[in-house]
């Protein structure tokens, strides 16, 4: 799968990007949501899958999937969060989200998660 | 008052009418009197000239040829009020006459010698007094010897009645006039006197009735205002004697408080109704009790019982005493005793008066429970103080969960992911990735020991922390790990201009972050919907003072809430978000620092809070 992951933490998302890597499927990254859209815009073949974090400075997450949408893209998204019950609330009512991996995750949630992102595929 | 109004008429009118009829009488005898006199004068001179001048005429004829004489006799006797009028020779004999007839003797009395005088006589007759005027007839020859008489007879009363009625008349009119003048006399009298002696009698009256403030009016600028003046001179002199004495005795039976009179061995010689009442005693029982039997403590050492009876108690004021009432009752009292004097510097007796204290110890047992009462809501309201600041803690320890959230979220994901990646590089025998996985994890679990090594230390119980000496710098730097992430993720710039080299200064470090807490919390909700979001954090000494400034460029504060932002429970947050205990305790821990935390506002522009500890040597 072709995966975008979006987080303003230098180090989640490397050591997101090196066991996504490591499983066989071919990710980018990005540092924040226009940097994302960026990406999402220029990218062949398109994503099969967005991974994002909801907190992040500038643009949210869940303002970033709002673009997305409103670009009329209609990819999976995963959203991480790890604060309040609303906000995953929130997030999981936005359109296209298929699942929230609530902080602390392991990798063990992202295996379950991308089974289930591939099934949805097929 | 009528009667003596009617008496006074009869007296003055009676004599006026008295005096009128005297003055009738008088003039009426006099007018009589006059008349009288006058038409025997009239009637004389009328006699005198007819006799004279018939003797003359006779005397030149003689009187021997008498014939002629007839028709004049006649004549002259037919005229008003002459009787009758003839001629006697000198033997007495009538020779003519008015008359047909005469007796011999009509001619009586002697004339001779009578020569020249008219002899005058006056007879009363069957109709009244009759004037007889007889004249001599003198011989032409011889003279002196009388040949004759001419007698003449004038009625006297016949002229008098007419004058006299005429003078009834002017009688009358005179006592019409004087009937007036009485009648006017009567009013002036009644209006000038009577009406003043009415005022003057009913003035009486209302002094006769205890009326010693009764005045008399002027009366005029006669005697009776003089009589008036004097009449109140009287009352008031009066009135003073009286009235002095109902007056001191009314002033005595009003006095509110207890009161005696003592005679100089104690007796009492006079109670006021109010100590009968409080004191629930007939008066006739007081009146023969000594002062001693009225006191609870009959020993008391304010009326020692003396055998002698004349004992100069000394005066005392305000000594709270009992007395004893009716049914051995014990009234408290503030007695007060003083000596009267007589002129002579004698002592006369005692006043005594005693205020009833009994209302004034119920007040003050009100006021004791009261009090009590209030100490128990002050007690409640320090408890529930206590509990405010505890919640207040509490708020601020919820802030500060929002944040470890934050902060504690990330690294423990970032050492999740690479405790998981190391064993999967160890499984793949990549030995040397797992280092870096390792030192990730090392990274992350310093990161996450400092917030927790922070919430340790504001876990302690404030109140039992001490003061210590710390550096401001630090506390900034603390307080501001539990926001470094929710800045970051809100967008607001932190500006941090921290004076280097600041002196220590005593604090209780978990308080002071408390402040620092509340402070950067409001500044970041102040900055939620700001365009530019960014917060100044500054320290800088100034003389003795630490100054700490945070600076955010919000919305500002509004004039209309200056005065209640520091005020405990207002808040301007959403409900839930705020406790409105932020500032106020914040205020108030600074207060316990001795230093003072003030702001400066300018809306739509920004808020300052500065916090301002004193630094003193030995910190």
């Amino acid at each position: 799968m072709n995966i975008l992951c979006i987080d303003d933490e230098p180090q989640i998302l490397r050591i997101l990007t090196k066991y996504l890597t490591m499983v066989g499927h071919a990710v980018k990254s990005a540092s924040d949501g226009e940097d994302g859209l960026r990406q999402l815009s220029s990218q062949q073949p398109p994503f099969d899958l967005i991974i994002t974090d909801v907190r992040m400075p500038a643009m949210t997450g869940l303002e970033l999937i709002g673009r997305i949408r409103s670009l009329g893209v209609d990819i999976p998204v995963v959203v991480m969060s790890g604060h309040q019950d609303d906000e995953i609330d929130k997030a999981e009512k936005e359109s296209g989200v298929v699942a929230v991996l609530e902080k602390p995750f392991s990798f063990d949630d992202i295996d379950e998660l991308l089974t289930l992102v591939s099934r949805l595929n097929i | 008052m009528h009667t003596s109004s009617i008496s006074l008429f009869i007296k003055l009118t009676a004599p006026i009418l008295l005096f009128i009829s005297l003055v009738y009488l008088v003039l009426g005898v006099s007018f009589w009197y006059s008349e009288k006199k006058n038409n025997r004068r009239d009637a004389r001179l009328l006699g005198e000239t007819i006799v004279g001048n018939l003797a003359q005429l006779i005397q030149l004829h003689g009187l021997n040829d008498h014939e002629w004489l007839k028709p004049y006799l006649v004549s002259i006797g037919s005229g008003p009020s002459i009787l009758d009028v003839y001629v006697c020779n000198d033997e007495g004999t009538v020779v003519a006459g008015a008359r047909l007839s005469y007796e011999e003797e009509s001619c009586s009395g002697n004339f001779e010698g009578q020569a020249h005088d008219a002899d005058i006589t006056t007879r009363v007759s069957q109709g009244g007094s009759v004037l007889r005027v007889m004249q001599p007839i003198r011989s032409i020859n011889l003279q002196q010897y009388p040949v004759g008489a001419v007698v003449i007879e004038v009625d006297l009363k016949d002229k008098f009645p007419v004058t006299l009625w005429e003078n009834q008349r002017l009688l009358l009119l005179i006592m019409l006039s004087l009937i007036s003048l009485g009648t006017v006399i009567y009013f002036f009298m009644h209006f000038a006197i009577v009406r003043k002696l009415q005022t003057l009698q009913a003035a009486a009256i209302q002094i006769a009735r205890g009326d010693f403030f009764t005045q008399v009016p002027s009366l005029g600028s006669d005697e009776f205002d003089t009589l008036a003046d004097t009449f109140n001179y009287m009352t008031k002199t009066l009135g003073e004697t009286v009235i002095s004495r109902n007056y001191f005795l009314s002033v005595i039976r009003s006095v509110g408080d207890i009161l005696f009179v003592l005679d100089p061995a104690g007796q009492v010689t006079m109670v006021n109704p109010a100590a009968l009442r409080t004191l629930g005693y007939e008066e006739e029982h007081v009146s023969r009790c000594h002062i001693r039997d009225l006191l609870a403590d009959p020993s008391d050492k304010y009326f020692p019982a003396v055998n002698n009876d004349v004992v100069t108690y000394p005066d005392f004021v305000g000594e709270e005493l009992e007395l004893m009432a009716e049914g051995d009752e014990r009234i408290p009292v503030i007695f007060s005793r003083t000596t009267i004097m007589n002129e002579n510097h004698e002592p006369m007796g005692y006043v005594c008066v005693a205020q009833d204290l009994r209302q004034r110890k119920r007040a003050e047992i009100k006021i004791r429970e009261m009090n009590e009462h209030l100490q128990q809501v002050n007690r409640t309201l320090q408890e529930t103080q206590a509990q405010l600041v505890q919640s207040a803690k509490l708020a601020s320890l919820g802030e500060m969960a929002t944040g470890i959230t934050h902060e504690l979220n990330q690294p423990l994901l970032i050492i999740t992911l690479n405790a998981q990646m190391a064993s999967k590089l160890l499984e793949q025998d990549q030995g040397a990735e797992v280092a870096e996985s390792l030192s990730a994890i090392i990274e992350q679990v310093n990161r996450a020991s400092k917030i927790i090594n922070h919430l340790k230390i504001f876990g302690r119980k404030s109140e039992s922390a001490s003061m210590e000496a710390a550096d401001i710098n630090q506390i900034i730097k603390d307080s501001y790990l539990l926001f470094t992430e929710q800045f970051r993720l809100l967008g607001i710039q932190v500006q941090c201009e921290l004076a280097a080299d600041l002196p220590l200064f005593a604090c209780n470090r978990i308080q002071v972050e408390q402040v620092l807490t509340n402070l950067l919390a409001n500044a970041r909700d102040a900055l939620v919907e700001s365009a530019e979001k960014v917060i100044t954090v500054q320290t800088r000494q100034e003389g003795e003072n630490l100054i700490v400034e945070i600076a955010d460029t919000g919305k500002g504060i509004t004039s209309d809430i200056r005065d209640q932002i520091f005020d405990p429970f207002f808040t301007t947050k959403e409900i839930g978000k705020g406790t409105g205990l932020g500032l106020a305790i914040s205020y108030g821990i600074m207060e316990q620092h001795k230093g003072s935390l003030e702001y400066e506002s300018e809306p739509g522009k920004g808020t300052i809070f500065r916090m301002k500890f004193p630094v003193t040597k030995d910190a």
